[in-house]
C-alpha cells in the first residue's frame, strides 16, 4: 500500500510536464531519491507522456476542402428567413383568440340553456304549481295511513281549556326556516258521526274503503321560494282545528 | 478567392492573414464571408486535432470540426472577446466532440488508410509499422478514458495549452483542470503499462 507521501508524489508527477520540473518542490526531489516505487512511478509517467506527444505528432491536419459546407451552410443562414421570425405572428394571433374566447365564456351569464322567463316562474312558483307539489308529496304517505283507520278525534282532540285559534290568526313563518319535513295525516271525507255513534256502528259496517283526503299538517316551503301563510299550517292549530286542512 | 484579387490585396496591403483578429470578427459579423473563411484557414488544424483526439474518428472529426465552425458564425455576436478566439472555437468544438462520444457511445473506427503525418510513402515499412502500432496503441488508450478525462489530455498534450486556457475551454477552474488532467494521466499511465507491457 501507497504511503500518504508517495500519493503526493504522484500527484506532482503526473501534473509534471518534464522529466525534472524546476517547480517541483525540494521535498519531492528528494523523495524521489529515496523512494524506489516513486522512481519507477516517475519513469512511468514519463513514458506515458512520451507516447502521447509522439501520438499528437502522427494526427494529420484538417482536410482542406472542409470549407465548402460551412460557407454554404453560413450563407443559406444568412438567406433563409427564421422560422421563428415568422412563426411569431401567427403565435401571438393565437394566444391572442385563445384569451378573447376565454374573456367571452368568464364574462357571459350561466343560463344552463334555459330562457329568462321560465328561470322567473321557477324562482316564483304560482300558487296553483305550490298546491300541486304539495299534493304530489302528500299521496304516496296518504295511502299507508288509509288502513289505519284511526279517527283523528282519538288521537288528537282539542283542549277544553285552550281555545282553537284560527288560521287567520296563524302566525307568520320565522325568517329561519327549519329544514324541509312534511307530517301527513289523513281524514275521512264523509263527515263522520259523534264519537259515541261511530264506535258500535263500526262492527256491522262492512270494510269499505273510504276515500280520504290528504292533510297537510306541516310543510315547510324551501327557503328560496315565497309560499302563501294559507299553505303552511302548523300541527298544533290543525290538531286544534280537528284535522281540518 | 480569386488569384487576382488576392494579389491585389496583397500588393495594397489588405491581406486578410494581416488583419487582427478583432477586425476579421467584426466582418463576420457584418456578413462576410471572406473574412470568415480566413479564420477558418487560421484555426481549423486546432480545432480538428482537438476533436480527432476525443472522438478518433477522422470522418466524424472533419464534420464536427465543420459543426463548429458553422455554431461559431452563428453564435459570433455572443463572443465578448474574454478568451482568444482560438480558445473559443476549440470550446465549441471540444463540447461537441464529448456530446458526439457521449450519444454514440460506441467505440470509434478508424480507418486503415488513415494518414498519419503526410502519408507513409516517404518511409520505411519498419518505421510505418511501429507509427501504425503506437498509434493504435494510444488511440485505444485514450478512448478508455472518459470524455472529459480523454478532453484534457487532448488540451494539454496535443494542443499544449496552459491551465487558464484549458479552464476557459472547459468551461471550469484552474484547480478543477489539474484534478482532471491527475487522474486522467494515471488512467492512461495504467492503460499504456498494460498495451505496452511496460516499455513503450
Amino acid at each position: 500500500m501507497k504511503r500518504l507521501l508517495c500519493r503526493w508524489v504522484e500527484y506532482y508527477l503526473a501534473l509534471c510536464e518534464d522529466d525534472i520540473e524546476p517547480g517541483l518542490p525540494g521535498w519531492v526531489r528528494r523523495h524521489l531519491q529515496s523512494c524506489a516505487r516513486c522512481q519507477a512511478e516517475a519513469n512511468a509517467y514519463r513514458r506515458a507522456r512520451e507516447a502521447v506527444r509522439r501520438y499528437a505528432r502522427l494526427l494529420p491536419d484538417a482536410p482542406v476542402g472542409g470549407w465548402q459546407p460551412v460557407q454554404v451552410h453560413a450563407e443559406r443562414k444568412q438567406r433563409v428567413f427564421p422560422l421563428q421570425v415568422a412563426l411569431a405572428p401567427v403565435a401571438v394571433a393565437v394566444v391572442a383568440l385563445i384569451g378573447f374566447v376565454v374573456w367571452q365564456r368568464a364574462s357571459a351569464p350561466v343560463d344552463d340553456g334555459v330562457p329568462q322567463t321560465q328561470i322567473a316562474q321557477i324562482a316564483q312558483p304560482s300558487q296553483q304549481e305550490a298546491v300541486e307539489r304539495a299534493k304530489k308529496v302528500v299521496a304516496p304517505a296518504a295511502k299507508g295511513t288509509q288502513r289505519k283507520q284511526n279517527p283523528p278525534a282519538q288521537r288528537v282532540g282539542p283542549e277544553p281549556n285552550r281555545p282553537a285559534p284560527s288560521l287567520r290568526q296563524a302566525p307568520s313563518p320565522p325568517v329561519h326556516r327549519p329544514p324541509k319535513r312534511i307530517l301527513v295525516a289523513a281524514q275521512p271525507l264523509a263527515q263522520t258521526a259523534p264519537e259515541t255513534e261511530t264506535q258500535p256502528a263500526a262492527e256491522s259496517l262492512p270494510e269499505v274503503e273510504v276515500p280520504v283526503q290528504p292533510v297537510l299538517v306541516e310543510a315547510s316551503p324551501p327557503a328560496t321560494r315565497d309560499i302563501p301563510e294559507a299553505y303552511v299550517v302548523q300541527p298544533a292549530y290543525a290538531a286544534a282545528a280537528g284535522g281540518v286542512e | 478567392m480569386d488569384a487576382q484579387v488576392w494579389e491585389w490585396r496583397v500588393a495594397t496591403g489588405e491581406h486578410p492573414r494581416q488583419e487582427g483578429e478583432q477586425q476579421l470578427i467584426e466582418r463576420c459579423r457584418a456578413g462576410d464571408m471572406e473574412a470568415f473563411g480566413t479564420l477558418w484557414q487560421q484555426h481549423r488544424t486546432a480545432v480538428f486535432r482537438s476533436i480527432l483526439g476525443i472522438v478518433g474518428n477522422p470522418q466524424d472529426a472533419e464534420d464536427l470540426t465543420q459543426d463548429a465552425f458553422l455554431r461559431a458564425y452563428r453564435a459570433l455576436d455572443s463572443f465578448r472577446g474574454e478568451a482568444q478566439l482560438r480558445t473559443w472555437l476549440i470550446r465549441i468544438g471540444v463540447h461537441l466532440a464529448i456530446d458526439h462520444v457521449k450519444r454514440k457511445k460506441a467505440r470509434p473506427e478508424v480507418s486503415l488508410d488513415w494518414d498519419v503525418g503526410g502519408g507513409y510513402a516517404d518511409i520505411d515499412p519498419h518505421t510505418a509499422a511501429e507509427r501504425n502500432e503506437l498509434r493504435e496503441t494510444v488511440r485505444k488508450a485514450i478512448e478508455a478514458l472518459p470524455p472529459h478525462h480523454r478532453a484534457v489530455i487532448v488540451l494539454r498534450d496535443m494542443e499544449g495549452m496552459d491551465y487558464s486556457e484549458m479552464a476557459q475551454a472547459l468551461g471550469c477552474s484552474v484547480g478543477s483542470v489539474k484534478l482532471r488532467l491527475f487522474r486522467a494521466r494515471r488512467l492512461l499511465k495504467q492503460r499504456l503499462e498494460v498495451l505496452l507491457g511496460g516499455s513503450p
